[in-house]
């Protein structure tokens, strides 16, 4: 699979255990940033991510921030974005059946790094199982935005 | 953790609950906390489904006719996919006591999204306390809720 991943300066270290994982799971990951620990803005990786898997550049994204909730909504206010924010494998199998999420949201200050990976390969092991309540429920969510917001050149 | 002394007294809040059937009894237990602590509760119909009960918290919160809002469904996913879309919100699905707290200090989170699923209706009741007894930091992480604010503007 295709992926995007990006954290804010304070989830950096998990960031990067789960793209190395990713990667020796065979998975092409693309790392939106950031790159450091240096302070920074969870908005600009949560929106970059989103937006690549909005513009079907990569399969599916994932964003870690301190809680996951600040990159979440970063994810979710990017039109064309489905992100659920887990903390147990079990939650980001039922995002991906029952929603098709295409991003999830995870905090580093909330889960460890065990964890953490056990939650990826859930989310990456779950396939959406159509139905057709869903489906109306996913064509709403996708509506909700009405103009493409992706690449945002953040004024801060 | 921070103790229950409400230092929000004085500050009393328009606050919304939505509620899905099966967990009604929770949702009183909270209103009646709330309403202890002299906040004007307002109940959303629970005879409609989540993605309804959803936009209807969702509408209220951006058009700010309530200050803030809690939803109760299983998994607390969609009701975080959905009124993440309305401008003016910023959702925190919570599932620990460091996330009630940490997501109005660093978020000014307006909509809580409960998981009656995945948390006891004994923690949910005390996430909900330590959201409702926390305040917003404001500072540098005013930056951060600024961006996500400029991302939607007047949709939906």
């Amino acid at each position: 699979m295709k992926l995007a991943i990006g954290c804010d300066h304070i989830a950096f270290n998990l960031k990067e255990l789960v793209k190395q994982h990713l990667t020796t799971l065979g998975h092409e990951v693309v790392d939106c940033g950031t790159y450091n620990q240096e302070r920074t803005h969870y908005p600009i990786f949560g929106n970059k991510v989103a937006s690549l898997v909005a513009k079907k550049e990569v399969d599916r994204g994932i964003v870690i921030c301190g809680t996951g909730i600040g990159i979440g909504n970063a994810a979710n206010k990017t039109k064309k974005i489905r992100c659920a924010l887990v903390n147990q494998p079990f939650a980001a199998v039922n995002a991906v059946e029952k929603y098709n999420a295409n991003v999830i949201a995870m905090g580093t200050m909330v889960v460890g790094r065990g964890l953490a990976i056990k939650i990826t390969e859930a989310y990456l092991g779950a396939t959406y199982k159509p139905t057709a309540t869903a489906t109306a429920i996913i064509a709403d969510i996708d509506n909700l935005i009405k103009t493409d917001n992706y690449d945002i050149d953040f004024k801060y | 953790m921070k103790s229950f002394v409400r230092r929000n007294i004085g500050i009393f809040m328009k606050i919304m609950i939505g509620c899905v059937k099966p967990f009604q009894k929770l949702q009183q237990q909270i209103a009646a906390y709330l309403s202890d602590c002299g906040h004007e509760v307002i109940f959303v119909k629970t005879d409609q489904n989540i993605t309804a009960i959803a936009h209807e918290v969702g509408r209220n919160v951006s058009e700010k006719i309530v200050d803030r809002a809690i939803i109760i469904d299983d998994f607390a996913q969609l009701p975080f996919m959905i009124t993440t879309k309305y401008p003016h919100t910023m959702v925190a699905p919570i599932f620990n006591e460091y996330s009630a707290e940490l997501t109005i200090e660093h978020n000014n989170t307006n909509i809580i999204c409960l998981g009656a699923a995945l948390i006891s209706p004994i923690l949910t009741l005390e996430l909900v306390k330590i959201y409702f007894n926390s305040n917003f930091d404001g500072g540098r992480h005013l930056v951060r809720t600024d961006m996500i604010a400029s991302m939607i503007k007047g949709e939906c």
